[in-house]
């Protein structure tokens, strides 16, 4: 199935700087969104070296930040949220 | 939610006139207004301006979650208006606006201290410094842990077209 990443903050400069589209096994979770994150971040750029900050991130939709335990549909779209630093 | 609380996250400049004038309400005493602007330095780096990006309906809905939860701290009768900008701000530009209208002094004081340490650890919102030898920076922040994260079914996670709006 396809889920569509929506990127914020220090994910900006990947890919078009706005979202990446990764294909994941159907019914996967947030573990494996951020398995296939760093795959495809490091097939496009291959001097990516964030996976830690991959890690660190949460995952969201427009309305709440998801746990782990969330399961995402096909298609779906969340936003990768590195930690923040408003104000 | 009434219009006791008024929160935006957005490009605009911010008007500090126009938030006070949010506030307004005879039974209150005390109007505090906090602003939190660029400063030109930050730990020994010539800051010249810093680009803000924010998840903006997120950040709006979290901002109105800690609005709610300062006024069950503070008191219905608290007025607040949180305003964010989005975009690259040069030094002295307000980044932030956090005011507050209560009956008296106590609780605006605290509520806005509330308001902006969680705002800080809790909504969407990243900075990227621009340094004066043009080197620039995303700034390290707080991972977002514990604070409001939701069950399988509190998401509301369908597969559409979600992914529309904020840059």
């Amino acid at each position: 199935m396809r889920v569509t990443v929506r990127l914020f903050g220090s994910f900006r400069k990947y890919g078009d700087g706005s979202r990446l589209e990764v294909e994941l096994p159907a019914a996967s979770g947030l573990p494996a969104l951020r398995g296939a994150l760093v795959s495809k971040l490091k097939a496009l750029h291959p001097e990516f070296a964030e996976e830690q900050l991959v890690g660190e991130s949460a995952f969201a939709t427009e309305a709440a930040v998801l746990d782990d335990g969330a399961v995402l549909p096909d298609g779906a779209t969340v936003a990768i949220l590195p930690p923040v630093c408003g104000g | 939610m009434d219009d006791s609380a008024h929160v935006r996250v957005g490009p605009e400049p911010l008007d500090a006139a126009e938030v006070l004038g949010r506030l307004s309400d005879a039974t209150h005493g005390a109007q505090l207004l906090f602003a939190g602007v660029v400063r030109n330095d930050n730990l020994g780096r010539k800051v010249v301006a810093v680009s803000y990006d924010a998840f903006e309906p997120l950040a709006e809905k979290t901002l109105r979650d800690i609005c709610l939860e300062a006024r069950a701290k503070w008191g219905l009768v608290l007025r607040l208006v949180v305003v964010h900008r989005t975009g690259r701000l040069k030094v002295g530009e307000a980044s932030v606006i956090v005011a507050i209208g209560s009956g008296h002094r106590i609780e605006a004081y605290e509520a806005s201290r509330y308001v902006l340490e969680q705002l800080k650890v809790r909504v969407p919102i990243w900075k990227k410094e621009h340094y004066e030898n043009g080197d620039s920076e995303w700034l390290r922040g707080h991972e977002l842990g514990a604070h409001g994260r939701v069950g399988v079914g509190g998401g509301s996670l369908e597969a559409d077209g979600t992914g529309q709006g904020a840059p």
